[in-house]
């Protein structure tokens, strides 16, 4: 927690505070200067010419590489729900004695509620990480000692691959894996798909151990990450479980609400011209995502329309389009269901990708902004389509950024969003939280009607005539306020800050204050 | 909704609406003797607890603020159900009629296309609010069937506040009574609330039609009547029942009840229904009014509930029952005409058009006269044709 005093506004008007980063600028506003971290030099002679890295035990090879005090320490969420690699990192953390560890998870799920109590005990120092659930709470509770920086998938490796964090260790959970360290995600008998978070780890980690529970013997062909990124390879019993990287959001809404806004979505990319032979489009595995991707694929195959490539999270849905040629490619940075494993195993038009691939805004380009259209979440929208994704609107840490910042820059961003959630408006004045800022933002849809950014001519001239119902922002904050009896209340902005939330340039976009535990 | 006492007999505690698991947009009021006080648990205090004690306050001020304890436990209820919650809570408890409430009546469109009823759970929040977003031709709030015995009197106020409250867009606005003397009931508590058209369950004799007519012209409603006949006895005086009031748009088949009480078991072909059905098409179209088919309970296929509702308008039913959003769009699919009825359909409007315009008496299309029905049935197949 920092205190309040120390806080300058960046152009989004959102008071930060300065001595953790840079303000946020605006869209491309920040340029940085200067290069990018450089590897510490290593040498063959230091590694068994025999290309065999293994080491008995976890435990024994954290000791190996140099796990100390203070030190950051990463690992990946490609088995979702289902990981069981932090908490067996951090049981040897704690075994060793070590404390006031820096966890940076590319993300947290309900399965990493037990680590609260490494957190407690002082072995985890803080999360630099999207947070939520039980962690969440924890987090925004202010119980966590140090403030949880929240990244997307591409600011992640954004940052690392900048130095803005330094990662001392990072334990890579690989489905198989040879002695070398090259390593898959699409074989194994805990085989989850696509591995791409961990790319950034094994590129500048200082330490890279791959765990598996599945040792092949040299060359674990195809890879994904090369060998020549590890130092060392573990076998443990068991890495994770993929039956959970199912999460219970992945399957079609059977939300009527949600179902509505999905459908006029799709209706909408039709209407806007944006549903063409050779198009692109971001799926998701959210309820509503996978609804959007059932209403574009039927509406697709009305047509005789194909999509040249598909990106994101793979699911049955997206597979079934590739397999039935709807779709050319799959660019797959995060495998959501055992369909999508096997795809990404079965078949080459289905590529692993990882967030430098398509997210990282320092590099020479990235997918997301030649996707002509993704679909995404929110919690609050404001008049200007800024939104914000990572907190409650009494500001509890909800869930993280994930792709949803990164996938912004695709030529059509929509956001599927009821015009109200549990009471609470998701139309505002002022965000609760500042996660995305609004020239972005080019639709936004609702049960109640499409909001088209007053900046996309194109789109409201190409719509005009479509018969959907267009209708203005305002107006559907409005209605959402009428049924909901005004506008809710703000939460105070006194209380200490307990995370900041970052920009895709690293840049601080807005903080999260504590609140009051439930 | 519950009342019952405490261990030692003597103070009373009332509870009405739901909370917990899985529950949303709902609140559980539960009304005590004892001590004076507005004891408030919600999900979104930081965001609404201020308005909900507000409210809370200004309806236990409209009960002359009695000597009671007060609880609501809120999952983010919309105002208007937790002012239902309220009252009926605090009403039951002090044995109170419900507070007045300023109704509007609303003036119903005999001549509108039925295809598609919504039946909306009278008691369940969540499904109420957005109701007539789904662009059905009617929504059915619910009081009947999909509400337990011991909350009839907390769907009857929910229901109230919805129709108070709530914009149903271009979705007639349906309440589905209870029988017999609840339903009475019903209907005094809600015809002053815009209701303009309510479905009568189990009718067996016209008489009991004309005793709602009755009331209904008390209360000052237009409101229409759609009685379902969901017995073999309601079935055999279909064609009396239809001609009971001149209120009475339809008349519809309840198959389930039906299949029962005639002992027959439900299949997929129908065989045991197909003579109902026949007996209510043949009565309603004797007695000039719609005939209505039965809902579909499949939710999740949509080429299903197409495919039913094409058969049900092919044997000559006007519209049938929908139990999930997800089938209105499917059921007006089932119910658009062909191409050539839509060509024929579009000829006829354009023909009786353009000769309003030139001033022309006697209008022709392809050599038929074409009088104001056959335009309006005209217009109606457009109308059909526009939601394939």
């Amino acid at each position: 927690m920092i205190s309040t005093t120390e806080l300058v506004a960046n152009v989004a008007g959102r008071l930060v505070p300065i001595e953790h980063g840079v303000p946020y600028a605006g869209v491309g506003g920040f340029r940085p200067k200067g290069r990018q971290v450089c590897q510490t030099i290593r040498s063959c002679a230091d590694y068994p010419a025999n290309g065999d890295k293994q080491t008995a035990k976890l435990k024994t090879a954290l000791i190996q590489a140099g796990l100390r005090d203070g030190m950051v320490v990463s690992t990946h969420h490609h088995f979702r729900n289902g990981d069981l690699v932090a908490e067996q990192l951090f049981a040897a953390a704690a075994e060793l004695g070590v404390r006031d560890l820096t966890w940076l998870p590319s993300a947290v799920f309900p399965c990493h509620e037990p680590l609260l109590r490494h957190l407690e005990s002082g072995v985890i120092h803080h999360i630099e990480g999207s947070l939520n659930g039980a962690v969440g709470e924890f987090a925004s509770a202010g119980k966590m000692r140090g403030l949880a920086k929240l990244r997307s998938h591409g600011g992640r490796y954004r940052a690392i691959q900048d130095g803005d964090i330094q990662v001392d260790i990072t334990v890579i959970a690989a489905p198989s894996c040879d002695p070398f360290g090259n390593m898959t995600g699409a074989f194994g008998p805990a085989a989850c798909g696509v591995l791409g978070f961990a790319v950034a780890d094994a590129q500048y980690a200082e330490h890279v151990i791959a765990v598996t529970d599945n040792l092949v013997p040299f060359p674990c062909a195809p890879w994904q990450i090369a060998g020549n990124h590890v130092d060392q390879v573990v076998v443990l019993d068991q890495i994770g479980d993929p039956s959970q990287i199912v999460s219970g959001t992945t399957q079609v809404t059977r939300s009527p609400d949600r179902l509505l806004i999905a459908e006029l979505a799709a209706k909408f990319v039709t209407a806007a011209g944006i549903l063409k032979d050779g198009w692109s489009f971001q799926a998701g595995a959210g309820g509503t995502s996978l609804a959007f991707t059932s209403f574009v694929r039927d509406m697709m195959r009305e047509r005789q329309v194909k999509a040249r490539f598909i990106r994101g999270g793979s699911t049955s849905y997206v597979v079934e389009m590739l397999e039935s040629g709807l779709a050319d490619y799959i660019l797959d940075g995060q495998t959501f269901d055992l369909e999508g494993v096997r795809s990404v195993r079965e078949n080459p038009n289905h590529l692993m990708t990882s967030p430098f691939n398509s997210y990282n805004y320092h590099g020479k380009g990235n997918v997301a902004s030649m996707l002509d259209c993704a679909l995404l979440g929110a919690t609050e929208v404001d008049l200007d389509f800024n939104a914000n994704v990572v907190s409650h609107s009494d500001g509890r840490m909800l869930h993280g950024i994930g792709g949803w910042q990164d996938a912004l820059f695709s030529k059509c961003t929509i956001l599927a969003v009821p015009t109200f959630r549990n009471r609470v408006p998701i139309i505002r004045d002022r965000l609760t939280t500042f996660c995305g800022p609004g020239e972005l933002v080019d639709v936004v849809v609702t049960e109640r009607g499409i909001a088209i950014n007053p900046k996309r001519a194109d789109l409201i001239e190409a719509t005009r005539n479509s018969g959907l119902p267009l209708r203005e922002l305002t107006d559907l904050k409005r209605d959402a306020e009428a049924l909901c009896g005004g506008p809710p209340d703000s939460p105070t902005q006194a209380s200490p800050i307990v995370g900041l939330v970052t920009w895709v340039d690293g840049t601080i976009l807005d903080t999260l204050r504590q609140v009051p535990s439930p | 909704m519950a009342i019952y006492l405490d261990s030692g007999g003597l103070a009373m505690t009332t509870v009405v609406g739901a909370f917990g698991d899985g529950v949303r947009g709902d609140a559980r009021v539960t009304v005590t003797d004892g001590s004076p006080g507005l004891e408030v648990k919600s999900n979104i205090e930081a965001m609404y607890g201020r308005a909900i004690r507000e409210q809370a306050a200004s309806v236990i001020c409209r009960f002359d603020n009695p000597s009671v304890h007060v609880l609501i436990e809120d999952s983010g209820a919309l105002p208007f159900v937790l002012e239902a919650r309220l009252e009926v809570a605090l009403s039951l408890h002090l044995g109170q009629h419900l507070p007045k409430a300023d109704g509007k009546l609303k003036e119903p469109i005999r001549d509108r296309l039925r295809r598609t009823r919504l039946y909306i759970p009278g008691n369940t929040p969540k499904f109420i609010v957005n109701a007539g977003l789904y662009e059905a031709d009617g929504v059915i709030l619910d009081l009947e069937d999909s509400v337990a015995p011991s909350e009839k009197d907390a769907a009857r106020d929910l229901v109230r506040q919805a129709l108070r409250t709530l914009d149903f867009g271009k979705s007639e606005r349906l309440v589905r009574i209870n029988s017999g003397e609840m339903g009475q009931r019903d209907i005094r508590e809600l015809a002053a609330f815009g209701v303009e058209l309510f479905l009568i369950p189990k009718v067996e004799d016209p008489s009991e039609i004309q005793a709602i007519d009755e009331l209904l012209t008390n209360l000052g409603s237009g409101a229409f009547l759609l009685p379902f006949l969901e017995s073999a006895k309601g079935i055999h005086f279909a064609y009396e029942i239809a001609l009971a009031s001149p209120r009475i748009i339809g008349i519809s088949i309840g198959i389930e009840d039906y299949a029962a009480d005639i002992h027959a078991t439900r299949t997929e072909q129908g065989l045991e229904s197909a003579w109902a059905h026949g007996q209510v098409v043949n009565s309603a179209r004797a007695a000039g009014v719609s005939p209505f088919a039965s809902v579909f309970s499949v939710i999740d296929d949509a080429s299903q509930m197409e495919a039913y509702a094409r058969k049900m308008s092919q044997m000559g039913f006007d519209g049938v029952g929908c139990i999930h959003p997800g089938q209105v769009k499917a059921a007006h699919r089932g119910f658009a005409p062909s191409d050539d009825e839509t060509s024929r359909a579009q000829a006829i409007v354009d023909g009786y058009d353009k000769s309003l315009s030139e001033g022309v008496g006697a209008i022709r299309v392809d050599g038929m006269m074409i009088d104001v029905p056959i335009y309006r049935r005209a217009v109606r197949t457009l109308e059909m044709a526009a939601s394939r």
